[in-house]
């Protein structure tokens, strides 16, 4: 009997290695995300069932929600712009990029009432910005571009998920905003006064995890950047399939899902690996973000962009199809 | 010469080129029956006819199987299937490709994607989900119909059902035939492409609500119920033989071709888009093992690593850990086996040893005892351990025993001696007992360890011997060795206390003539009597003893007198001389005594004290036998005897 037990507990030994392959014993890693066309890659591989169940994605309204899940400690990581990503380093949340979502080039835009036709149109006009970097860095970028002072228009801090009832009660009259709710307004008639492609590889969306909750569980970070890419995958060749679903999420036709990629660059695993590393653009896009930021008054002071992104959890390249 | 070579090339290409113009065979699979087939295509390859001049454009709707054999005798130019065929087409000719895909135009809103839907009666509430379908009877068009099977099996797979295994299909032929069965109540479910279900119903062979779609998929724009991902639309396929000139005006063709075109309308199609990527079709094949990737990939030892190295590196070590845990455990095992084996004989030794064996600390305190020291001392196991070893004692020896004892064992370690001891009924018994130090290694006692044997029947055998040795088997009387002992000490008491001391050798008349008349057996009977008697008539401090035969000697010691002497020797004569019945027997035998007496001061040794008495014991005999003659006084004991 004895040696039974023995045997039990040996063999139960024995395939100790065989699970850690496979196991987090922090449990699931816990990624924030929301609606935005750079992220419907990981709800497409959620809704395929290609995400690891080491890999629970907790669903907000917008970025913000994702922040302050961080904030509380509930995230280990989330979907964010980089300029977010900042944001949450400087307060002390150790958020490493691994990797690149999507590259705005036109899908952050300025949306103004029909009517309005230049920017300079839109002086003394109540727009709404969402108070992150983004928004505080298209309205920069586009009051450059448009040779108006901040103190020329009214902003009104809002999310682009509260901006279609303001837009039809109408209480603004220009947005700063992204997609979803860039089509949306498109189709009330809203006009395109601005957008990223402006000024490309500023506006990056990343995932992002803590480097202090990944110990032991590198599988699943890499679980979870695999099913971005096999999501991202589903997108590219399957689009007439992937791109219905999206609508039906959003509430969007085919064609305006398909228009919402129009100003992103889905850099797949290879295009990836282009914004990593010293020389990478993630590192650009940082300092130029930092110089804005810091000049915004959004960081108190710059990143040392010590550890900011690693590329060791993405996919071999001779993996990647 | 080049240039002569030139020419006959241009010669020899101008025949061929002239018969690919003229008719062009535009090949349709038959997903539906051939007559609607046949109705929906035939304005299409007209109005293709119509756009290429020097062209007439021939339909032949055709299975999948009849479209192959078309295209391997080249009968075939122009092609739409479903895209899995095309890709297995192209896997045979790889010059092959799609020049446009459908777009579908049916219910006004055209699609160039097509799906799987999975139908069942309306109502029936056993099926809801994917799982759900394991086991069913599924009807469909057939394995080789991407809407009609492979789409739907990939989703099985993905839902964990084996499409080839886990159901139990029913095939028909076309997808009307799918709808006709799950209506018929032939099959639970049916596999059927998208479109159908909504044609048949605009047709008005089917009411709506009939059946019921089995896992709905919610897509935008698209209007068909679907139950699967979605896939690019048929492709039209252009086979390399058609030159290039015809196949861009085909291009041209298709491409302006406007939705509200006859040809168009009637085919239910809003004409035709650039080729979608085929990809999604292909690698669904992949999954399915669907031609042509039915064959299994080589799969090298490389790709395994690749693909499993952390699991193999975590099997390799688990595997190790357990050889080399087994390892370890067969020798511990071993050593375990050995050990108890040597405990198993040494307990044995304990056990089963017929000497008793006790334990006990330095101070005395019994440990341990085993079984045969319960038997030998009479203290069961429990009585005895935690005593002290000194219950044992008898209290026979001196304490200057003890002390000699316990001196010994510290100075040597070891004792071994005789001892007397008390079982626990109170019997004194005697034991031998050996005592063993154990000691540590700095020399401390730790235990003593004794064996202990009762020896009160080696004592009595001993006692049995030395008695055997001294004494006469027969009479009990002592022998000549145990006499010449008496003798000895009685000539020394002589000496010292200067009283008479005096020998008689008594040899019994006519005994030989008993045994030879009566056997040897009444011989001995006899022997014993006699000797009783002449016991009897000796005193407490005599001794009577048999040499052999029928000659005894007595020692007769504190004698006041030499008549004191004569008194039992009379007494002896008249004791041997008394019949003896024996068995019914009357016996008579006499006696010659032959007596010698001790004189101290004339000194010698016990032997010619016998000797003498020997010598007189044959003057009796001479002398005419019962009587007794003593050494020295011949004449005087003569008279005396005569005068009786």
């Amino acid at each position: 009997m004895h040696r039974r037990d023995l045997l039990i507990a040996m063999a139960a030994l024995a395939a100790a290695p065989l699970g850690l392959a496979g196991c987090s014993p922090g449990g699931p890693l816990a990624i924030g995300l929301h609606p935005w066309p750079g992220y419907e890659p990981l709800y497409l591989a959620r809704a395929f069932g290609w995400l690891s169940d080491e890999v629970v994605l907790r669903e907000g309204g917008n970025a913000g929600d994702s922040l302050a899940g961080l904030r509380r400690g509930e995230l280990d990581g989330a979907a964010l712009t980089l300029d977010e990503v900042l944001v949450a380093r400087s307060e002390g949340i150790p958020l490493t990029v691994i990797a690149v979502c999507d590259d705005s080039v036109g899908a952050d835009m300025v949306l103004a009432r029909p009517g309005i036709a230049s920017p300079r149109g839109l002086a003394g006009r109540r727009i709404a910005v969402e108070g992150t970097a983004v928004g505080n860095l298209v309205l920069s970028q586009f009051l450059a571009a448009a040779g108006l002072a901040r103190d020329d228009l009214e902003v009104v801090d809002m999310a682009p998920n509260e901006q279609l009832a303001a837009w039809k009660t109408g209480t603004i009259e220009a947005a700063i905003t992204y997609e979803p709710t860039a089509s949306r307004l498109l189709r009330e008639g809203a006009v395109r006064l601005f957008d990223s492609s402006q000024f490309p590889d500023v506006i990056l969306d990343v995932l992002a995890v803590r480097r202090d909750r990944l110990r032991w569980r590198g599988g699943a970070v890499s679980a979870l950047v695999a099913g971005h890419f096999r999501g991202l995958d589903h997108l590219r060749i399957s689009p007439q399939d992937a791109m219905r679903r999206i609508g039906a999420w959003r509430g969007l036709g085919f064609d305006e899902v398909r228009a919402s990629y129009a100003g992103l660059e889905l850099p797949g695993p290879s295009g990836n690996l282009d914004y990593f590393g010293p020389k990478g653009d993630l590192v650009r896009a940082a300092r130029l973000l930092n110089e804005v930021m810091v000049a915004n008054g959004q960081l108190i002071g710059p990143d040392d962009l010590e550890a900011l992104s690693t590329p060791r959890y993405l996919p071999d390249r001779g993996e990647s199809s | 010469m080049s240039l002569c070579r030139l020419l006959l090339l241009g010669v020899l290409l101008l025949p061929g080129s002239i018969l690919a113009e003229g008719t062009l065979t535009l090949g349709v699979f038959a997903y539906r029956p051939e007559a609607v087939m046949e109705a929906r295509y035939r304005p299409l390859a007209e109005y293709l006819g119509a756009q290429l001049p020097d062209h007439r454009v021939e339909l032949e709707v055709m299975t999948l199987d009849e479209i192959e054999e078309a295209i391997s005798h080249r009968r075939l130019d122009l092609l739409m299937t479903n895209p899995s065929h095309y890709i297995e087409i192209r896997s045979h000719n790889s010059l092959t490709g799609a020049l446009a895909t459908v777009i579908n135009a049916q219910h006004g809103q055209p699609v160039s994607s097509l799906g799987g839907t999975m139908i069942k009666m309306a109502g029936n509430d056993e099926i809801q989900r994917l799982e759900d379908l394991a086991g069913r009877r599924i009807a469909m068009p057939g394995r080789r119909f991407l809407g009609g099977y492979q789409t739907h099996a990939l989703e099985l797979m993905d839902a964990g059902i084996d499409p080839r295994r886990d159901i139990e299909p029913v095939i028909t032929g076309s997808h009307d035939a799918v709808v006709a069965a799950v209506l018929a109540g032939e099959a639970e479910v049916g596999f059927i492409r998208t479109g159908i279900l909504e044609r048949l119903v605009i047709e008005g062979r089917l009411a709506s609500g009939q059946l019921e779609v089995i896992h709905p998929q919610r897509l935008v724009s698209f209007p068909f119920a679907v139950s699967t991902r979605l896939y690019p639309e048929w492709p039209f396929v252009v086979m390399p033989q058609v030159p290039a000139e015809t196949v861009r005006r085909i291009a041209v063709a298709l491409f302006t071709l406007e939705p509200e075109h006859r040809a168009a309308r009637t085919a239910m199609i809003a004409g035709f888009a650039p080729p979608q990527d085929y990809l999604p079709v292909e690698n669904l094949a992949r999954r399915l093992r669907l031609p042509p990737f039915e064959a299994v990939p080589d799969f090298t030892w490389h790709d395994i690593w690749q693909r499993y190295a952390g699991f193999l590196l975590g099997l390799a070590a688990a595997g190790l850990l357990v050889v080399v845990l087994l390892v370890m455990l067969a020798r511990r095992n071993r050593q375990l086996r050995q050990q108890q084996d040597r405990l198993s004989l040494l307990a044995g030794v304990f056990t089963h040893s017929h000497e008793g064996v006790m334990i006990t600390a330095p101070g005395g305190e019994l440990l341990e005892v085993n079984d045969a020291f319960s038997q030998i001392t009479g203290y069961a196991r429990d009585e005895a351990v935690g005593r002290n070893a000194s219950l044992l004692g008898a209290g026979r020896h001196p304490s200057a025993f003890y002390a000699d004892f316990w001196q010994h064992l510290h100075r040597t370690g070891h004792w071994d001696g005789e001892v007397w001891n008390r079982r626990k009924n109170g019997e004194v018994y005697p034991q031998r007992l050996t005592i063993s130090a154990v000691t540590d290694a700095a020399g401390a006692v730790q235990r003593y360890v004794g064996l202990l044997s009762d020896i009160t029947r080696l004592k009595e055998h001993q006692r049995a011997l030395t008695h055997a040795a001294q004494h006469d088997a027969l009479t009990g009387l002592p022998n000549r060795a145990l006499l010449a002992d008496r003798l000895r000490v009685a000539m020394a008491q002589a000496d010292r206390s200067g009283q008479r001391l005096a020998v008689v050798f008594i040899d019994l008349d006519g005994f030989k003539a008993v045994n030879d008349t009566h056997g040897h057996a009444i011989g001995d009977c006899l022997l014993v009597a006699l000797a009783e008697r002449m016991q009897d008539e000796l005193r407490a401090s005599d001794t009577l003893a048999r040499l052999g035969g029928d000659e005894f000697v007595a020692v007769l010691m504190n004698l006041a007198s030499t008549e004191e002497a004569e008194q039992v020797l009379h007494r002896l004569l008249a004791a041997t001389a008394a019949p003896v019945e024996i068995e019914g027997r009357c016996l008579e035998v006499s006696a010659s005594l032959g007596v010698a007496y001790y004189d101290a001061a004339e000194g010698g040794d016990e032997d010619q004290l016998l000797r003498h008495a020997d010598q007189a014991m044959y003057l009796a005999k001479e002398a005419g036998k019962q009587c007794f003659r003593v050494h020295g006084t011949r004449e005087q004991q003569e008279d005396r005897l005569t005068t009786e």
